[in-house]
């Protein structure tokens, strides 16, 4: 089971000017923006809220990165606006691997 | 571990599916949770072994099979793959379907009054004898509710045995008299029938399988069918099976109907490099020789051997749609190769479900029965006869784009 | 679980996807970066000397797990394969089986239509579900991708079907009669590069794939393919347990086959 209480709990550690951005308007151009200092991070996990009550929201969805030590380090979403629509935006995070220990 | 396949036969009612669901449970093939979903799915509050099988809504709620169920089970280090089939003739199709890659059938015939040994049962048995089954168990069902007859299960016997002499089915058969529901002689022998001294559905199947196993190391000629070839710079890489014998580098084979030689510069079995190849393996050749000479459908034989290519043969034919006579054009399927051809005579037709033969020529050829027949192609291919090599004497028929029906060479 | 005789498992793959690439003018096949159309894309490997000769389509909704889009790239680099990535719609709010059903089955409807393929490879198994129970090897699919489950055509012995009047597509599954320890054995044996998720880490590991929405992960610590294969051995859980669609009343799944999706 997903740990949603301990998801809570998280705060992240630092706020950047360029996840910042990308949380307000993930747009193709921030994900670019944003890509380097994700990839500093080495474990993602990705949480649904809205799968509790059955249904799948993509926009409430997001992803925690984490670094190393797997402490969790800033927050993003998993969607890409473009001009007229959605798309899934995981690809981002390749390269980070799931951090496993928060599954509970 | 091997897996051997056995096809049921019989008609709706006479206990197929529960002997399948039977099975399972004896052998601890099935799960918790099935047996758990089928006890809640039984109505009357009979639970129904039937229900732990796979089946489609429809099929449940109308209980009975539309198309071919599966389920398997171990034991003794082989897998036992058990294949449901419909009883309605309007089914055929899907029966076919079922029974055809199965070499070892179980038929289940019912002792209950108003069941018992009927033209569907005998059809399925015709259809089944020529879909290329080796190895014939009779299970005598419903024992229990005859009173665990012995006279009753002998006269089935003897009923079941005359039809089969009559069609001339001369494989192996066992006759048990079980119960499926109450799992009589299936697993172990039941001491309701104390008067039988024969062997239990489990060992049948098993006596079964080992025959499979010492019959398939027969010594056969060489016959691989093309596939499809690949051209690689100059030289063509032939894509092709071995249904029969074996293949090794260096040796000299020719391909029908196209008559071309060619000698084995490579050969390959599943990527590898190898010098021999056997029986039941698809092959990769490599030889010198331009890639439109071989098409796919192509025969290869041994040099030694003279392929039995003809313009013309005998072959009995069973129809499950249409009306056709004399001159009808039609398609054979010879291992996914369409061969053109005409029926050119007619010599008589039995009837499946009673195994009468009539000596009649000129008939219009309807579904449902079998027919004899002679057969002319348009242009000569390598034809054998199903007896001796059982995957080139065997064929689908098309009519107008429609699947029609079956037929094997005489 | 049974497991096999890979030997004849393989033959019989082989042959089904030769039979396929000569049958078809536009011949594909599916890929979801799972063992299954791994194994499948290695299985054609042997049967075309080392090629894999018809492009692969990944149906992608843009949630899939990061290591799954490595995996796939990587692989497709390394096998030299022809990818198409398909994009499939994906909305803000979806629920229950159609999150992963229409918009995929929309999205591969729309990439057979540019590419006019006629044959489309998929790796379904028969003992995934009790409804690919009753697949054939070779099975049409109509204009609206349906699958007429009630009136199948005909398949004796290995005679497989033909594109027929009506039909927009055959699907081809060559791992029909394989069970999920066959694949794991097939992937041991020939070395096949696995998607890391299926290996355990802090006690869990993914025992079948779907996208991170879908997928839930079980809790294991076989940590490579031999123990992987030896909890299957063990197991009586059947694999789709952690798949959320799967949930789903039976007819229903038999209406999403019937639908196209999958």
């Amino acid at each position: 089971m997903l740990c949603r209480d301990l998801m809570a709990a998280i705060k992240p550690q630092k706020t950047i000017r360029e996840i910042e951005q990308l949380q307000k308007e993930p747009t193709e151009e921030n994900w670019k923006k944003a890509l380097k200092i994700i990839q500093k991070g080495k474990y993602y996990y990705i949480y649904y809220p809205s799968a509790l009550k059955g249904k799948m929201s993509l926009s409430s969805a997001y992803a925690i990165i984490y670094d190393k030590s797997e402490k969790p380090i800033f927050k993003v979403p998993i969607l890409k606006k473009t001009k007229n629509s959605i798309e899934g935006a995981t690809s981002y995070l390749v390269g980070l691997d799931i951090n496993r220990g928060m599954i509970k | 571990m091997e897996k051997y396949v056995i096809t049921m036969l019989g008609e709706k009612d006479h206990g197929k599916s529960t002997l399948i669901g039977s099975m399972l449970i004896a052998m601890d093939a099935t799960t918790g949770d099935r047996i758990r979903e089928a006890k809640r799915y039984s109505k009357n509050n009979r639970f129904e072994p039937a229900y732990i099988l796979d089946s489609f809504y429809e099929e449940r709620e109308k209980e009975m099979t539309i198309d071919t169920t599966r389920a398997e089970f171990a034991y003794n280090k082989s897998i036992y793959e058990l294949i449901d089939v419909p009883g309605h003739l309007e089914l055929i199709k899907n029966m076919m379907s079922g029974a055809s890659n199965a070499e070892i059938a179980i038929l289940m015939v019912s002792l209950k009054k108003g069941e018992g040994f009927r033209p569907q049962t005998k059809r399925h048995l015709f259809l089944s004898s020529m879909l290329g089954v080796k190895s014939l168990i009779v299970a005598v069902n419903k024992i229990d509710l005859v009173n665990y007859s012995e006279d009753e299960f002998s006269k089935m016997k003897e009923n079941v045995g005359e039809y089969l002499k009559k069609i001339g089915f001369n494989r192996p058969v066992e006759y048990i008299p079980v119960s499926a529901y109450n799992r009589d002689n299936l697993i172990s022998h039941s001491n309701k029938t104390k008067w039988y001294k024969g062997i239990t559905l489990l060992e049948a199947i098993e006596h079964s399988a080992r025959r499979m196993r010492k019959d398939s190391s027969r010594n056969r000629g060489l016959r691989a069918i093309i596939q499809d070839s690949m051209i690689d710079g100059k030289a063509a890489t032939i894509f092709a099976y071995i249904s029969s014998g074996t293949i090794k580098t260096n040796d000299s084979v020719h391909i029908e109907p196209f008559k071309t030689q060619v000698k084995i510069k490579e050969l390959y079995v599943k990527g590898k490099r190898v010098k021999i190849a056997k029986e039941g393996s698809n092959i990769s050749i490599r030889c010198n020789l331009n890639s439109n000479l071989i098409q796919r459908g192509g025969i290869i034989y041994a040099n030694s051997q003279k392929s039995a290519y003809s313009r013309s043969f005998n072959a009995k034919i069973f129809f499950i749609h249409g009306l056709l006579d004399r001159r009808s054009e039609i398609i054979m399927n010879l291992n996914n190769k369409k061969v053109e051809a005409i029926i050119s005579d007619i010599n008589g037709f039995t009837n499946p479900s009673n195994g009468n033969f009539k000596a009649f020529k000129n008939v219009k050829i309807v579904p449902n029965i079998v027919v004899d027949v002679k057969m002319s192609l348009k242009s000569p291919y390598p034809i054998e006869r199903f007896s001796e090599y059982e995957s080139l004497g065997r064929f689908t028929l098309y009519s107008k784009d429609k699947f029609v029906g079956i037929g094997i060479v005489k | 679980m049974n497991e096999q005789n890979l030997h004849e498992l393989e033959e019989k793959s082989i042959y089904i996807m030769r039979e396929a690439r000569s049958k078809f003018d536009n011949l594909a096949a599916l890929w979801s970066m799972g063992k299954d159309s791994t194994a499948m894309l290695g299985i054609a490997r042997k049967a075309f000397m080392g090629k894999i000769p018809f492009p692969v389509i990944h149906i992608d909704n843009g949630i899939d797990f990061p290591e799954s889009y490595k995996f796939r790239d990587e692989l497709a680099k390394k096998w030299g394969m022809k990818l198409i990535v398909a994009k499939s719609e994906i909305r803000e709010e979806m629920s229950g089986f159609s999150c992963c059903g229409s918009n995929k089955t929309d999205a591969l409807k729309r990439i057979m239509k540019e590419h006019n393929f006629d044959g489309l490879i998929v790796s379904i198994r028969r003992d995934e579900h009790g409804i690919r129970a009753k697949e054939r090897y070779f099975s049409p699919r109509d204009m609206h991708f349906k699958w007429d489950y009630k009136n199948q055509p005909e398949e004796l012995w290995n005679n497989y079907s033909s594109k027929e009047k009506g039909a927009s597509h055959l699907r081809v599954h060559p791992l029909l009669d394989w069970n999920e320890i066959d694949i794991w054995n097939f992937i041991k044996k020939n070395k096949i590069p696995m998607n890391p998720l299926y290996f355990s880490k802090h006690g869990y590991r993914y025992r079948s794939l779907g996208c991170t929405h879908c997928t839930v992960p079980i809790k294991s610590n076989a940590k490579n393919i031999d123990e992987i294969i030896k909890e299957l051995r063990v197991t009586k859980v059947e694999e789709r347990s952690g798949r959320e669609q799967d949930k789903e009343k039976q007819y229903v799944m038999e209406k999403l086959r019937s639908l196209g999706y999958m």
